[in-house]
């Protein structure tokens, strides 16, 4: 899968895509891929077209305690390892219902593996899919083309308005 | 001897205040105002108003790591970061760096800081309520600690002072607890939140909730424009500093007021070692300062002196302000240090309704709604305590920042519409003043400019414990009785200093045997002395206490000059 450079910083980010150093290539299509079947282009932008790859990047190697990270990168394996055992493709040759499918089962034998684990006492960290589509989710909603095209963005709303109508068509607040 | 008569003139001024957050913007308007030549010295570097707000007008994207805390923040201001929400990007340079202002803790300590132009009055969370009558009688009805030596009589018209100037939004209710005051349009509330409010007063006589009185304009008056704030322009944003001074700050306001008077000096990198006593005069004569950035010791005078350092930090100073008459610091009760206290938080509920799904609101309120005290006033309490709390909150719609499952396009379908509407509130408990609660200086360790280091020992007591189970299960009651769904109760271990409200340690008091200082906030024996910031207080009432120290400010600065010109300091 051939990921855009935009993917990984934009004009304008606070950050440069030279200074991204965290994830090795292949590691880099992989969380494009995620990131893009947890929030895909529809009518609105997806993950890959908002930035979203470069973001997790950044954040997860300057951000995310070295525990974290490893949460990340070891997930990020497992997860392409599952999916080509049991599919015998890459997620991104997924239609995106068995995409869903996929990561929906996947996060809820993740989820009771985390169970078991606590219930033996073991405590666990946030596991790989919970953090991963935290962290996209929150990209999405802070990077410019998700702001501004997916969510209602105002900087300066200059006025409170405690009630009124929700009007069809009326997008979230960014903020 | 060889004095510098130039250097110490130019050393020389009618007022010192240190400190330029709340309580010192205070002092330096009204000395300023009232014709002194004032020098404020503050410990950090300068804020100027709006153009070193450095991300006040940052878009989510402009923000580094969007505004999620690195690593290297967290390690650098490791118990800053304690609160969870203050070392980001957006303001995380705005509170101190812990490795650079260590201190000691015998118990875990929150000590959150704000060494700048304007301390914490940039990052305040401006909830102004004036304590009530109850409040300032409750040390002297129950036998705690020691009376307050004020009535709510005499600072009533300090009150009325203070909002005319600084501007706070809110209703006039007529509450007995909570007395109203000079209060501009107050800010709405949201569907659920009047459903609430009719919920609660149906079912209980003495509860009420009433929209947040807050430190914004929502009509500024002559005055306010003239020093070129405006109204609220409800971005909520207001942690990176107000470009609109929109709210209270000392920058947008009393520095504003200061700085026409023509009187005002500031002199930023300015760390306050002590007060300078003179034996012979029994008076003190300035203050002698470290020079943060040249470690320079230098030495400033003036006929009164103001300490607005904060709480911790304005007893650090009286501490360490030894002479012959005070050779343990400016103390002669035992009092300093002591009766230090925080209000009690991290407990409360929240829910979700299924109301009012046709119903959004628009920008973003920096306030909520706020349930004034009803236990140990109009309703006893459950457990065995004193006083009690009141609660702030707010019922918003929710959007993308609702836990939502799935993944692909429903989940983004989801993600991009409306959630129900959600509310909760956390109570703000009072805390009583323990002489076991304290600090102290440490004997061995000293940062890096000499100064000895705050040992705090604090902790919150049995009475508290109490009292945050009738906050949890109240606060659950009042949500079930408006039929909020998946109501949840919470109580976290709590810690003294997340409040971010310090008071005590140089309490006011009736005598030199039981406090540090007098009715008008001066030191016992050293009268040109005065201090005014949440060290003064008393007891702590469960209301935000930052309007109480404008007010006792205000009224310090007027005795301090009229006493000055009767030729009694």
């Amino acid at each position: 899968m051939a990921v855009p450079e935009s993917a990984f910083a934009r004009l304008g980010d606070p950050f440069d895509p030279s200074d991204l150093n965290f994830f090795r290539p292949s590691q880099r299509e992989q969380v494009a891929m995620i990131a893009e079947a947890i929030i895909p282009r529809t009518d609105t932008p997806g993950a890959i077209d908002a930035g979203v790859p470069g973001w997790i990047e950044v954040i997860v190697q300057d951000c995310f305690e070295p525990a974290d990270q490893e949460v990340i990168v070891n997930g990020l394996a497992n997860l392409m390892r599952r999916c080509q055992n049991e599919h015998g493709k890459n997620l991104s040759q997924l239609t995106e219902p068995e995409q869903v499918a996929f990561l929906t089962k996947m996060h809820h034998e993740t989820l009771a593996e985390r169970q078991e684990a606590r219930k033996a006492g073991k405590p666990q960290r946030r596991t790989f899919l919970e953090q991963f589509k935290d962290l996209t989710k929150l990209c999405y909603v802070g990077s410019e083309v998700g702001v501004t095209q997916a969510f209602d963005f105002m900087l300066v709303p200059g006025k409170w308005v405690a009630s009124m109508p929700l009007e069809p068509g009326q997008k979230v607040w960014a903020m | 001897m060889n004095l510098n008569i130039k250097g110490k003139a130019a050393h020389t001024f009618d007022a010192i205040v240190v400190g330029s957050g709340i309580s010192g913007g205070w002092a330096a308007k009204e000395l300023t105002e009232k014709g002194m030549k004032t020098l404020v010295l503050e410990r950090g570097h300068d804020v100027k108003h709006i153009v070193d707000y450095q991300t006040a007008n940052s878009a989510p994207w402009e923000l580094q790591w969007l505004n999620r805390s690195s690593r290297e923040m967290l390690a650098q201001q490791s118990k800053q970061a304690r609160t969870g929400y203050t070392v980001r990007p957006e303001a995380g340079y705005l509170f101190v760096d812990d490795e650079d202002h260590p201190y000691e803790e015998k118990k875990r300590f929150d000590w959150m800081r704000g060494y700048h132009t304007g301390g914490r009055s940039l990052m305040w969370g401006k909830q102004s309520y004036r304590m009530s009558p109850m409040d300032l009688e409750a040390n002297a009805k129950e036998g705690i600690a020691t009376p307050w030596p004020i009535t709510y009589h005499e600072i009533a018209p300090w009150y009325d002072y203070v909002e005319r100037f600084a501007g706070i939004s809110g209703s006039r209710e007529g509450l007995e607890q909570l007395p109203d005051g000079v209060l501009q349009p107050p800010m709405d509330l949201t569907p659920p939140e009047l459903d609430l409010k009719a919920a609660i007063e149906g079912k209980w006589k003495g509860r009420t909730l009433i929209p947040g009185r807050v430190a914004h304009l929502t009509a500024p008056t002559e005055e306010q424009f003239a020093l070129g704030r405006s109204s609220c322009q409800y971005r909520n944003l207001c942690r990176r500093g107000c470009p609109y001074g929109a709210y209270f700050s000392s920058q947008a306001a009393t520095f504003e007021a200061a700085a026409n008077t023509g009187k005002m000096t500031l002199r930023p990198h300015s760390i306050v070692h002590s007060v300078i006593f003179d034996d012979k005069t029994e008076k003190a004569i300035g203050v002698r300062l470290i020079d943060e950035i040249t470690f320079e010791t230098l030495e400033y005078y003036a006929k009164v002196i103001f300490l607005n350092a904060s709480t911790v930090a304005s007893t650090s100073i009286l501490m360490n302000s030894r002479s012959k008459r005070f050779p343990n610091g400016m103390d002669e009760s035992g009092s300093l240090g002591s009766y230090l206290m925080d209000h009690t938080l991290g407990v409360g509920a929240r829910g979700t309704l299924d109301t009012h799904q046709d119903k959004i609101h628009f920008g973003r309120r920096p306030n909520g709604f706020y349930i004034p005290r009803f236990r140990n006033f109009n309703e006893k309490p459950n457990g065995n305590y004193l006083r009690g709390f009141g609660y702030q909150g707010a019922g918003m719609r929710q959007g993308w920042n609702r836990g939502i499952e799935g993944f692909g396009a429903d989940f983004k379908k989801e993600l991009t519409s409306f959630g129900p509407w959600s509310i909760g509130m956390g109570g703000f408990g009072e805390c009583l003043p323990y002489e076991n609660n304290r600090i102290s200086l440490s004997k061995e360790k000293t940062d890096k400019w000499g100064l000895p280091l705050v040992v705090a020992d604090a902790e919150f007591q049995e009475n508290e414990f109490n009292m945050r189970e009738d906050m949890m299960n109240d606060a659950a009651e009042m949500l079930e009785a408006l039929g909020a769904k998946n109501v949840g109760a919470y109580n976290s271990p709590p810690s003294i200093g997340l409040g971010i409200h310090g008071m005590g340690t140089a309490r006011m008091g009736g005598s030199a045997k039981v406090s540090v200082l007098n009715k008008h906030n001066q030191v016992w024996g050293a009268e040109n002395v005065f201090c005014t910031d949440g060290a003064a207080m008393t007891s702590a009432s469960c209301q935000n206490p930052s309007l109480p120290y404008m007010a006792l400010t205000a009224r310090a600065a007027d005795y301090a000059v009229s006493e000055l010109k009767q030729g009694n300091l």
